[in-house]
């Protein structure tokens, strides 16, 4: 993770199993941070998408790796960071699936931006409004 | 102390006890560590940051908190306690340990299903 600190920093291990642990955590800080339940819904919903990836393609069959969660709170903004230490992107033309993970992000997220640091992996780092603006008109 | 702590712990804890298959038991009463962590650990957290590690074992989970300052681990147990005197930890935990390794002091606590 990049400086500064975040406010909550997971790392977990990039299986299945660890989507539930990574969905509650972000239930908690939005909770915290008095998301409205749309939001709620968003930020898991890509936050799932964004760990699924990891679990799915950043590491080669057998290799152990993490998934790294931040999350950085500030007004009334919420940015999550997810990093793997994996092979980075790579086209994958028949992983199957729909290829509608990084769309979908993309459409729930205010930014969203896709890095590889120089010591490996893959960071996505994704800037969610905490209330609902068409709510408020 | 951050206000994302009691939510997020309450929330991280029931995940990890659900994923280790503890009993809804055990889940229940790391509600109760996950509360009486959120009000009493801000004092004794040695960098503003509560760390916690899980382990899952066979037919346990082991709870790693900390770290925390000299004696700060000790100063929770004590302002955790419950209003009969007793030790919540000791009373939830298989085990509970300190371990201090010269800088910090991390708590353990050792959960069975």
């Amino acid at each position: 993770m990049t400086a500064p600190a975040a406010d909550v920093t997971l790392v977990v291990p990039a299986v299945p199993d660890s989507i539930a642990v990574i969905r509650q955590t972000v239930s908690g800080i939005c909770e915290a941070l008095g998301a409205d339940a749309r939001t709620v819904g968003d930020v898991k919903l890509a936050a799932t998408e964004a760990c699924t990836n990891v679990v799915l393609h950043a590491y080669s069959d057998g290799d152990a790796g993490t998934i790294e969660l931040g999350a950085y709170a500030h007004d009334d903004e919420l940015r999550l960071l997810v990093r793997d230490r994996g092979a980075g992107m790579t086209p994958a033309p028949m992983a199957g699936g729909l290829g509608l993970g990084l769309p979908l992000i993309a459409a729930l997220t205010s930014t969203l931006t896709i890095v590889e640091p120089d010591d490996g992996g893959t960071e996505v780092s994704m800037t969610f409004a905490l209330r609902d603006t068409f709510a408020d008109a | 102390m951050c206000p994302l702590l009691a939510p997020v712990l309450d929330r991280l804890l029931g995940a990890l006890a659900a994923r280790a298959d503890l009993s809804v038991d055990r889940l229940s009463d790391l509600s109760l560590v996950s509360d009486a962590l959120s009000a009493t650990a801000g004092e004794a957290v040695a960098d503003g940051h509560l760390s916690v590690t899980a382990t899952p074992t066979d037919g346990a989970l082991a709870l790693t908190f900390g770290p925390f300052v000299p004696g700060g681990a000790a100063r929770v147990r004590l302002a955790s306690g419950l209003p009969g005197g007793g030790d919540l930890f000791a009373k939830i935990a298989r085990e509970v340990s300190v371990v201090d390794d010269g800088d910090a002091e991390r708590l353990t606590l050792r959960i069975g299903r």
